[in-house]
């Protein structure tokens, strides 16, 4: 039916427009405090030149969400910066409408294609063809499931959040108390990888001390959050910390949290690192931390990608080609170090 | 079947003779229902879940739902369906916060800005969905679900994806969260709403002409119904609740999200259907809309206090909508 | 089509029903009636204005005036409580009746209104267009049977391919003269012979 075709269409020029507006309004959203940033804004030069020759086509899934619209923007930023001609899909909402964006976007042949899929799995089949037809892919944060899919994977270590926000929590309640766990949507692997790392090292340092009394998921929505935490506030009254998947997400959390008059029973941590929450944290009170999870990994992977696409490898590193696997260091933001990460914030 | 005023705790019932027994058995099965799911609860979650203040959290959740489904009630009633609602909520609220934040005029007042805003698109985006429908002659379910999409669009668009903060907006804040007389004021406001949905529907000709464009639409257009216009209206009446329903859940969140109501509409439609009223159009009910909306408050509550994985929640909310409608089938 | 002098805008029912005319339409089961509706709201359906006051519709008062009217009728059964689809071909067509009888129309047109309705109850539809005739109300009635149409009609209109090619005396039209205007004329020319 013509509606069916009109729809993903109208979408497209919707989110390309969307992407120009965007792109008027993110100039002041810089990259250069990222570490990668600085280390190679010598060698930008060098590369400049032959960069803007490298043909790139940009997949994220939709930039309806702090962190996902950061994402978009930072890679476009860099596009810019780097005087790149890249091509930007970022609307898809299921990884099989992402999965048809990328069939297209290969066939005008890109040098390099840089992914953020919705999920890892579904997608890889797609980026497997990719690399067949001689596209260099780079796969940003959530790993395609099949190493041969992909050259090189840069990304946030969701696992590794888990891990540190476990520690968190241990230390700040010493080993012992009641916890709420607010996730995100359900099934996909950033989920899956945050809850296992917080509850292993949980497991580890304090071996039941902690008790994790209500886990529920909020699918990265702030309404959400509210209703769900409302009705576990109903069911819990003793709650000591709250641990929540996404700083978005976590905004509802609190209004649900503060509506009910406990803000000062309990504290709260986030993952993210949204600019709202950093300056919650440097206010104090509810929000204690939250974890980086800095969406300008995708600068680093559009970077990544012009490096790829002229063959070279990383400035100053005697290895002739870029690493297959850049993992970026979760790290925890709390009221003492705010002041250092808040021009990261989002 | 059409409009009764048939049994519910709150109102009395008027006893109408033959047919009218299959609305009045619907809704009584509701009640039944309701009942059921009290007991259920007390003996799962005790204390947790009959106290006060659960129920009242359940009512107050259930309120912007709620306020969905009646209008909804009316648009399924002349057979029609709108798909946008839940993204309508976020386009509202952000309208509402847009303007909030940039009408100098309206600084002194910015519950009132935002009251406004959000009631204003909500007229604007239900106009634009009965046009298509009823003088563009587009099938309702494609037209408010291209409407699900520009409104969704609308909402990222004009809040440049992010959120705004509604927090000093005392008054607005006060009927997402506030109270009369222990009452929360969010689920006054539902129930005005509804009580305006039932006179409406029961015991005005407006209400007569709606149920009859959906019963039989040439029938009606013969017996002088201006069938074009209750069509358009029906639309407008489901975005005015949008707008209200975002009034209601900005309110209690603090803030404007563009990312928020997403899957409300089916939560309307879920509602509105084991209520009583038919998809089918000419037989609508609002006690039965309230009941419905009611019922997935408490089962929503409930699941999330037992704390149960969300795959089982998904199981049993998709159970429920099935076991009613086959009941609906069997009333018939 | 012109009421009181007045050009109607075509395909507005409901302009017609504001001036004074009525419908009882050819298939008075889908267009006529909600068969899922009590009598009493079909018989209102066409006139709530009457039982409305500040827009709050007096169910007792619709309820009275609409059993009045089917009791009039000899609709069986007249307990307006009872749901449309129950009644039987002729009673139905009665509530459809009933509808316009309540509005006091002055142009009803009927369209082939005992259709599908017993012996018994055609003969109290063409009683009622009698008394409705002779009461002030112009009645147009549609139909195909044509003793039907020469025992009601004081004139007879003969419509061929959407265009009128007749009028007739309704007291003095014979079978023959009908039949012979409904029925295209060939090229050649034929000489009626009557029978009478």
């Amino acid at each position: 039916m013509e509606f069916k075709k009109v729809v993903p269409v109208l979408c497209a020029g919707v989110a390309l427009g969307l992407g120009v507006v965007a792109c008027g309004g993110s100039s002041d959203k810089d990259n250069a405090g990222t570490p990668a940033a600085t280390a190679t804004s010598a060698a930008t030069e060098d590369t400049a030149a032959q960069a803007s020759d490298v043909k790139v086509a940009f997949s994220a899934p939709a930039a309806d969400h702090g962190w996902t619209k950061a994402v978009s923007d930072d890679a476009k930023a860099k596009a810019k910066e780097l005087g790149l001609d890249m091509t930007v899909n970022d609307s898809a909402t299921t990884p099989a409408e992402q999965a048809d964006q990328i069939e297209t976007l290969i066939q005008a042949k890109p040098d390099v294609l840089v992914v953020l899929p919705v999920d890892g799995a579904p997608l890889t089949p797609v980026a497997q063809k990719a690399m067949d037809q001689g596209i260099q892919v780079i796969n940003i944060d959530r790993e395609f499931s099949s190493p041969s899919a992909f050259h090189t994977v840069i990304g946030g270590d969701n696992y590794g959040i888990g891990v540190q926000a476990g520690d968190y929590f241990a230390d700040q309640l010493k080993c012992k108390g009641n916890v709420v766990e607010i996730q995100g949507i359900a099934g996909i692997s950033v989920t899956e990888q945050r809850t296992k790392g917080f509850a292993d090292e949980i497991k580890k340092r304090c071996n039941g001390g902690i008790k994790i009394v209500a886990q529920q998921p909020a699918d990265f929505a702030p309404d959400k959050g509210l209703s769900v935490m409302e009705n576990i506030l109903q069911k819990n009254k003793s709650i000591q910390a709250v641990y929540t998947h996404d700083d978005d997400m976590g905004e509802g959390v609190a209004a649900a949290i503060q509506n009910a008059g406990r803000d000062k029973e309990m504290w709260m941590t986030g993952a993210g690192g949204s600019k709202k929450v950093m300056d919650q944290i440097k206010k104090g009170g509810l929000w204690r931390a939250t974890f980086l999870y800095n969406p300008a990994m995708s600068a680093d992977a559009v970077y990544l990608a012009t490096l790829l696409g002229s063959g070279k490898g990383l400035p100053g590193f005697a290895a002739p080609d870029i690493p297959s696997r850049i993992t970026l260091a979760a790290t925890t933001v709390t009221k003492d170090n705010v002041a250092q990460y808040e021009h990261l914030g989002f | 079947m059409t409009t009764t005023p048939a049994a519910s705790p709150a109102k009395g019932k008027l006893s109408a003779g033959a047919g009218i027994k299959r609305i009045d058995y619907q809704e009584y099965a509701l009640v039944g229902v309701i009942v059921l799911l009290l007991v259920a609860g007390g003996i799962l979650e005790g204390s947790s879940f009959l106290s006060k203040d659960n129920l009242f959290n359940v009512l107050r959740q259930g309120s912007v739902v709620g306020v969905l489904a009646i209008g909804m009630t009316f648009v399924i009633a002349t057979a029609g369906i709108d798909l946008s609602v839940g993204s309508m909520v976020a386009a509202t609220g952000i309208a509402g916060g847009w303007l909030m934040e940039h009408f100098g005029a309206f600084e002194s007042a910015p519950s009132l800005s935002f009251i406004i805003g959000a009631l204003l698109l909500g007229v604007l985006l239900g106009a634009v969905n009965g046009a298509a429908v009823s003088y563009g002659k587009v099938v309702p379910f494609i037209a408010t679900l291209a409407m699900l999409l520009i409104a969704r669009g609308l909402a990222l668009w004009i809040s440049d994806k992010t959120p705004i903060s509604l927090f000093d907006l005392e008054t607005l804040r006060w009927f997402g969260t506030g109270e009369v007389l222990t009452i929360p004021s969010s689920l006054i406001v539902f129930l005005g709403v509804a009580a305006v949905g039932w006179v409406l529907l029961n015991r005005t000709p407006y209400g007569r002409y709606v149920v009859a464009v959906g019963g039989n639409p040439e029938a009606a257009r013969i017996a002088g119904v201006k069938t074009n216009r209750i069509l358009f209206s029906v639309y407008v009446l489901s975005g005015i609740c949008a707008g209200i329903a975002a009034i209601l859940l900005c309110g209690r969140l603090a803030s404007a999200s563009p990312v928020a109501g997403q899957l409300y509409e089916l939560d309307a439609i879920a509602a509105v259907v084991i209520g009583g009223t038919s998809l089918a159009g000419g037989r609508a009910t609002v006690v039965g809309t309230v009941l419905g909306v009611i019922t997935f408050a408490i089962v929503f509550n409930l699941l999330t206090l037992m704390d149960l994985a969300v795959e089982i929640q998904q199981i049993t909310k998709g159970g429920i909508i099935l076991a009613a409608v086959l009941l609906q089938r069997r009333s018939n | 089509m012109y009421l009181d002098g007045k050009k109607l805008p075509p395909n507005r029912p409901d302009v017609a029903i504001g001036r004074g005319m009525g419908l009882a339409p050819e298939d008075r089961k889908s267009q006529g009636l909600l068969l899922g509706w009590s009598l009493a709201k079909n018989v209102s359906i066409a006139d709530l204005g009457r039982f409305t006051r500040g827009g709050w519709i007096s169910l007792r008062s619709e309820r009275a005036a609409a059993g009045d009217k089917l009791r009039e009728l000899n609709t069986v059964p007249d307990n307006p409580d009872r749901i449309t689809r129950e009644l039987s071909g002729g009673n139905q067509q009665k509530v459809v009746l009933a509808r316009w009888l309540l509005r006091e129309c002055r142009v009803l047109l009927l369209d082939e209104p005992t259709r599908g309705v017993d012996v018994g109850a055609k003969a109290e539809i063409y009683r009622l267009i009698a008394e409705l005739s002779a009461s002030g109300i112009a009645v147009v009635v549609v139909s195909s049977e044509m003793e039907e149409l020469m025992g009601l009609s004081s004139r007879i209109l003969i419509m061929r391919d959407g265009a009128l090619v007749a009028e007739l005396d309704g007291a003095r039209a014979t079978e023959v003269e009908l039949l012979s205007h409904a029925v295209a004329p060939t090229d050649t020319d034929v000489v009626l012979e009557e029978t009478r």
